[in-house]
């Protein structure tokens, strides 16, 4: 497995002269699946058996989500004794540091990536590098262009489609007339809320009216600028049956809007979140049209790209899914699969879907 | 770098003129007037300069004669009157006085502070001066000619001010001009640059130079000049040769004025009378040994020519300025920090020292005196209101309302609030600066009786005034300054316009070291100081410090990364880092010419953005050759347009360069919005990979940034077009003065910095490789960290292409060391802010302001 070699020269000051022999040659072995896989005895069947060291990026890092996430992809990491060294590095929402980030990774000779690529195509170049490097390089959950084998090892994307369709299957259920939609996503562009809508449309027919800019009020994801967009759209529709929103925490902040006006909190198709759950259960009550639908808010979605990063790295088996199918989480109206939870007595910003013990994401978030 | 004595030339210094025959007129003022805001400055002016022979113009502060200068210079048009050189009429400019040799000394030179001597002598002279021999040894004669010995690279910031205004000297000979006009040229001079000086007027008169001699003093007018003008009160008060006219007839003619009884009367002297106020051999910057004593109930009068040291000497006194020598006060010896507290200063300035334009007129005359309305730790509203209502009911403050705006009131009014407060805050000792500037007539009285009442009460006085007159009325004792130091001490009787105009127009003393007084004496330190002082602050202040600095943090870095880890130097890293710092670099080069210009361009980051948008739609993978190159001029196009855009709304539409930039950068967004939604157009691959071809582990697109910045970097230090910019950014005013066009060098400047952010762009466009609106707005901060770490003044006037590289390098060096050390983003933080933290200091301190304390 040979690597770019590092260079012995005296460290010289001119940048020009930092001079370099290193050869630029791919790693031979990134666990093709042409030989037979092996297995670490007492792992999961991803794990092989191959010493690797694993780098997990983030393009931007700081929010609850983000932390659970992290802390989900380093619980999963552990679960394979031959990851022999596990690094973590934070683009903090600058493109440039996420690409120096996976560049510096390759320089430093990690085996396996994992990127959270949130600038998305403008991430690939960098994780085509990589990968011409003999990286096993998995970026995950946000679309970043490009093909298996080619430009990456695997794509671990999110099915926001099938979210779009439970929503809208939900919203069926609960609204058979049709009636008006608010529709809440990230950033302007994002692809997240491209795909859910594409989902929704593939249930709902044109008597739900989305009233939302098109494709979908812009929020960043950022629960301040969810608040301001959500009064406003309070105060601008009389009549809104359901709002869906692809970040259902971010919204706690503005519903109490409805009733300080006199109107019932509608429903919500929305993913999960302690304090939405919480909040639905402090005021279902007093709000008769409160009604609220889950779906898991994909931290696990991390777990499945590291299975595939370390299977991939450590000649393991890899696992048999792509794509991370967020399972749906909670609906107030039937109970199934499960009722409105609610664990007061932790953060509000944790997420009762994801596999991560509710404590041990207490302490994520408490320690960022 | 001092103005040291100099042999005489053989001119004999007391040769009085000739009595000149009839000269022929060169340039012919005739009937001139001039009103500012409705007030005559000039009336009826009639002047005729000839050729050969040195014409003197004689008057008070404020008598009109800059302003009529002014008009010889083109600086400013004339209301009514014409204006005939050799014989036709000319409509003047300052281009067009140039061209027909017309070159004036101001008294305020119009010298760049952030360039060299050198520069200052090749951005304002034609390049014909030049043209013959090499420019050094031409400027190092200009130089000697005028007796500054100063080295050709040294920043002019680091001139005393009397070097300054030889420079301006030595500009105004070199082009070898018709007409010479010399706007009090001698106020900051020793005796050796004063003689050299007239030696070479006489010279020149001597050669055909008609010579217009603008000064205060009748001993330089008996020296040098052939003929005298009297202005007073903007008029011709007389027109005589030299030998015809005594003294006392052109006093006469200069003072001319009766004393009006406006002012109270005066204290009756006693003899038992206690000194309460004594200064005994007091030093500071712009004044020299110093001496006065003050009795009880004592108005002081500072008297003197302005500008020879008696605001220095009030701030001095005030704890305003740092002095050596004793100050007495109340019996007590008193440090410049307590005068501070025990002396209350009403400064020249009103509106920029004096008052807090938008604060409440209560609230400008309590500040001072909070103290006394406290109760517990809070402030007694009812004991504010009964103090300061009674204070300005007793001067006679008329404003609508204790709450209304300062800014509302007139001048008059305003002044008796700044009063109001110096009197509340129950000072020691009242130091007035020209107290009745810009103040009506009735308010003038008031003031005078105030003044009178607080001397009444025991509590010395000190006033300085241009106006004599008003001197002679109020104080029971003048000094008179020149140069720094007091030369006569009136009282009683002799506390006369007369004797001190007499006093100050035939002080013949001239300032001993030839610099600003006393200013040099601060500098006397101990070793460690004189380090600091000298050779540390002199590395610092060039223009390679941030280089050397620059290139050990990142050898230091890169070092230390290597010891950890030796793939730090792998081909593959090397390759990456330089590659993403070219992108960085370029964006880097433009924004320092913004900064350069002494504003900002905010709008790079999105306007890279924006192109590789652009891009995406025409350099993509079918395109043929023909629409990828039309890509790449489309981009030049836009990118040109945006600086003009830029420039135009600096320049024309009056906004402030943040203000400009910023719009254009939400324009940018949105417009890249409008283009593209989302990520979409993936840039041909062929182009990405041969903007990204290597030379070895070297990306060739960083040679060719490195080959960019060290063009710019020429251009910058040895073409014309890069001194305008410095000049322009360096002191736009000056810079219009010695003939640059601002508007032209702030928009080709600003299309200049675009262009190398489209190179940005470019680099960007292979390293993300696709059309995404939401990318490159970051290059807008980290563009600004590198050119500030790589030490371009935010002021403007001062930094380098070559730095703004290395900072670039730098920054990118910086984001690639937190992963191979492992440390948290943070640490990119931490880092980023102390790099900044050290440069500002290292810099600041290499480059100080003269920025006083202003209490």
């Amino acid at each position: 497995m040979k690597r770019p070699r590092p260079v012995t020269v005296i460290a010289a000051t001119v940048p020009l002269a930092f001079a370099l022999a290193g050869c630029s040659s791919k790693k031979s072995s990134t666990g093709s699946g042409s030989s037979e896989p092996t297995h670490l005895a007492g792992a999961p069947d991803w794990c092989g058996t191959r010493k690797i060291t694993l780098a997990q990026l983030d393009g931007f890092g700081g929010n609850s989500w983000r932390l659970v996430t992290t802390a989900s992809g380093a619980d999963e990491i552990k679960k394979c004794p031959s990851v022999t060294s596990y690094q973590y590095a934070n683009g903090n929402g600058d493109t440039q540091k996420a690409i120096s980030d996976i560049q510096a990774f390759t320089a430093k000779g990690v085996d396996a990536m994992v990127v959270f690529g949130d600038a998305g195509q403008a991430m690939l170049p960098a994780i085509r590098s990589a990968y011409k490097a003999g990286v096993v390089t998995v970026p995950y959950r946000v679309e970043v262009g490009g093909t298996a084998g080619t430009d990456y090892t695997q794509f671990v994307g999110a099915s926001f489609v099938n979210d779009g369709v439970s929503w809208g299957n939900w919203i069926k259920r609960i609204l058979p007339g049709g009636g008006n939609l608010l529709f809440l996503s990230g950033p302007k562009g994002n692809s997240q809320g491209n795909d859910e809508l594409k989902g929704m449309k593939t249930v709902l027919d044109d008597s739900y009216k989305f009233i939302n800019e098109a494709p979908y009020d812009v929020t960043n994801w950022d629960p301040a600028l969810t608040q301001t967009v959500l009064t406003a759209e309070i105060a601008k529709n009389p009549k809104i049956d359901v709002i869906v929103s692809d970040f259902g925490p971010s919204l706690v902040g503005a519903l109490p809007v409805f009733t300080r006006s006199g109107r019932s909190i509608p429903a919500l198709a929305t993913s999960d979140g302690n304090a939405l759950g919480c909040f639905w259960k402090d005021n279902q009550a007093t709000n008769p049209d409160f009604k609220l639908f889950t779906v898991a808010t994909g931290n696990d979605n991390v777990r499945l790209a590291v299975d595939w990063a370390v299977a991939r790295a450590t000649g393991g088996k890899p696992p048999d899914a792509t794509t991370f199918q967020a399972p749906v989480f909670e609906d107030s109206v039937s109970g199934k699969p499960n009722p409105v939870e609610c664990d007061a007595a932790l953060p509000g910003d944790i997420y009762l879907s994801a596999q991560l013990p509710r404590a041990t994401q207490a302490v994520a978030i408490n320690n960022k | 770098m001092t103005v040291t004595p100099r042999a005489l030339e053989a001119i004999p210094v007391a040769a009085q003129p000739a009595a000149p025959a009839e000269r022929a007129t060169v340039l012919d003022l005739a009937h001139i007037s001039k009103r500012y805001a409705g007030v005559p400055a000039l009336s009826d002016v009639s002047l005729a300069i000839r050729a050969g022979e040195v014409h003197a113009i004689l008057g008070e502060n404020g008598a009109g004669k800059s302003t009529l200068m002014n008009v010889a210079s083109g600086a400013v048009r004339p209301d009514g009157g014409s204006i005939v050189f050799d014989g036709a009429p000319v409509a003047l400019t300052p281009v067009a006085a140039a061209r027909l040799g017309i070159a004036i000394v101001y008294q305020h030179p119009a010298v760049l502070p952030d360039m060299t001597v050198l520069e200052n002598l090749r951005v304002a002279l034609p390049d014909g001066v030049f043209a013959h021999g090499a420019p050094e040894a031409i400027a190092e004669r200009l130089l000697a000619g005028v007796g500054l010995h100063a080295a050709l690279h040294d920043r002019v910031e680091r001139l005393t001010v009397a070097q300054r205004h030889l420079l301006e000297i030595a500009k105004a000979f070199a082009i070898e001009p018709r007409v010479l006009i010399l706007d009090e040229p001698t106020a900051p001079l020793g005796q050796a640059s004063v003689d050299l000086l007239f030696s070479r007027v006489r010279r020149a008169v001597a050669g055909g130079v008609a010579v217009v001699y603008i000064t205060h003093r009748l001993a330089e007018v008996r020296e040098l000049a052939h003929r005298v003008t009297v202005l007073r009160d903007g008029r011709v008060r007389g027109e005589a040769l030299v030998t015809d006219i005594t003294d006392d007839e052109l006093l006469a003619l200069i003072v001319g004025r009766t004393l009006d009884s406006a002012f109270p009367p005066r204290r009756v002297a006693r003899p038992d009378d206690a000194v309460v106020f004594e200064v005994e051999g007091l030093t500071g910057a712009g004044c020299h040994e110093v001496s006065l004593t003050a009795r009880t109930g004592e108005i002081l009068g500072v008297s003197g020519i302005a500008g020879n040291g008696q605001s220095e000497l009030l701030r001095a006194l005030a704890g305003l300025a740092p002095f050596r020598g004793r100050v007495r006060l109340g019996g007590a010896d008193k440090r410049s920090r307590n005068l501070l507290h025990d002396a209350t200063f009403v400064p020249a300035e009103r509106h920029t020292e004096g008052l807090m334009m938008s604060l409440t007129v209560r609230e400008n005359a309590a500040v001072a005196a909070l103290r006394e309305f406290r109760r517990g730790g809070l402030l007694s509203r009812r004991r504010e209101l009964a103090r300061v209502g009674e204070t300005l009911r007793s001067l006679d403050v008329r404003a609508p309302s204790l709450d209304a705006e300062v800014s509302s009131l007139s001048g008059g009014n305003q002044q008796k609030v700044v009063l109001a407060r110096a009197l509340l805050s129950a000072p020691l000792l009242v130091i007035a600066d020209e107290p009745t500037q810009g103040v009506d007539v009735g308010a003038r009285a008031e003031i005078y009786r105030i003044l009178r009442e607080v001397a009444g009460s025991g509590v010395p006085v000190i006033v300085s005034s241009s106006d004599a007159k008003e001197l002679e009325g109020l104080c029971d004792q003048v000094v008179v300054m020149s140069r720094g130091t007091v030369i006569e001490t009136l009282t009683g009787d002799d506390v006369s316009e007369a004797r001190m105009i007499t006093a100050a127009v035939r002080a013949t003393a001239r300032t001993a070291a030839g610099g600003e007084p006393g200013a040099r004496d601060a500098n006397a330190r101990g070793g460690l100081r004189r380090f600091l002082d000298g050779d540390l602050r002199r590395f610092l202040d060039g223009d390679h410090a941030p280089s050397v600095l620059l290139l050990g943090v990142i050898a230091a870095l890169g070092g230390y990364i290597f010891a950890h880890n030796p793939r730090y130097l792998s081909a593959f890293n090397v390759g990456t880092v330089l590659l993403a710092a070219t992108a960085l670099g370029f964006v880097a080069l433009g924004q320092t010419i913004c900064l350069l210009l002494g504003g900002i361009d905010l709008s790079v980051g999105p306007l890279a953005g924006f192109l590789v948008v652009v891009a995406s739609f025409f350099v993509t993978d079918p395109q043929p050759a023909a629409v990828i190159a039309a890509g790449l001029v489309v981009m030049a196009g836009i990118a040109v347009a945006v600086g003009l855009v830029n420039g135009s709304l600096i320049r024309f539409a009056g906004f402030t360069p943040i203000a400009a930039t910023l719009t254009m950068y939400i324009a940018l967004q949105g417009l890249g919005f409008v283009l593209r939604d989302g990520p979409d157009g993936y840039i041909h691959a062929g182009v990405a990979a041969a903007i990204q071809s290597t030379l070895g582990p070297i990306p060739v697109a960083f040679l060719a940034l490195v080959a960019a910045a060290l063009v710019a970097e020429l251009v910058l230090r040895h073409r014309r077009w890069g001194w305008r910019l410095r000049a322009t950014g360096s002191d736009a005013e000056a810079a219009r003065r010695v003939g640059v066009k601002i508007h032209r060098t702030v928009i080709l400047g600003h299309v200049a910095g675009s262009l190398f952010t489209a190179l940005g762009a470019v680099m960007v466009m292979g390293q993300i490789g696709v059309g995404d609106p939401r990318q490159g707005v970051g290059y807008t901060l980290s563009s600004i960290t590198a050119v500030v770490l790589g030490g371009t003044s935010l002021r403007g006037g001062r930094g380098s292409f070559v730095d703004s590289l290395l900072g670039a390098v730098l920054i990118t060096q910086l984001l690639n060391a937190t992963v191979f050390l492992g440390l948290s983003t943070l640490w990119q933080y931490v880092f980023q802010g102390l790099l900044i933290l050290v440069a500002a200091v290292a810099y600041s301190f290499a480059h100080p302001r003269l920025d006083r304390s202003v209490a």
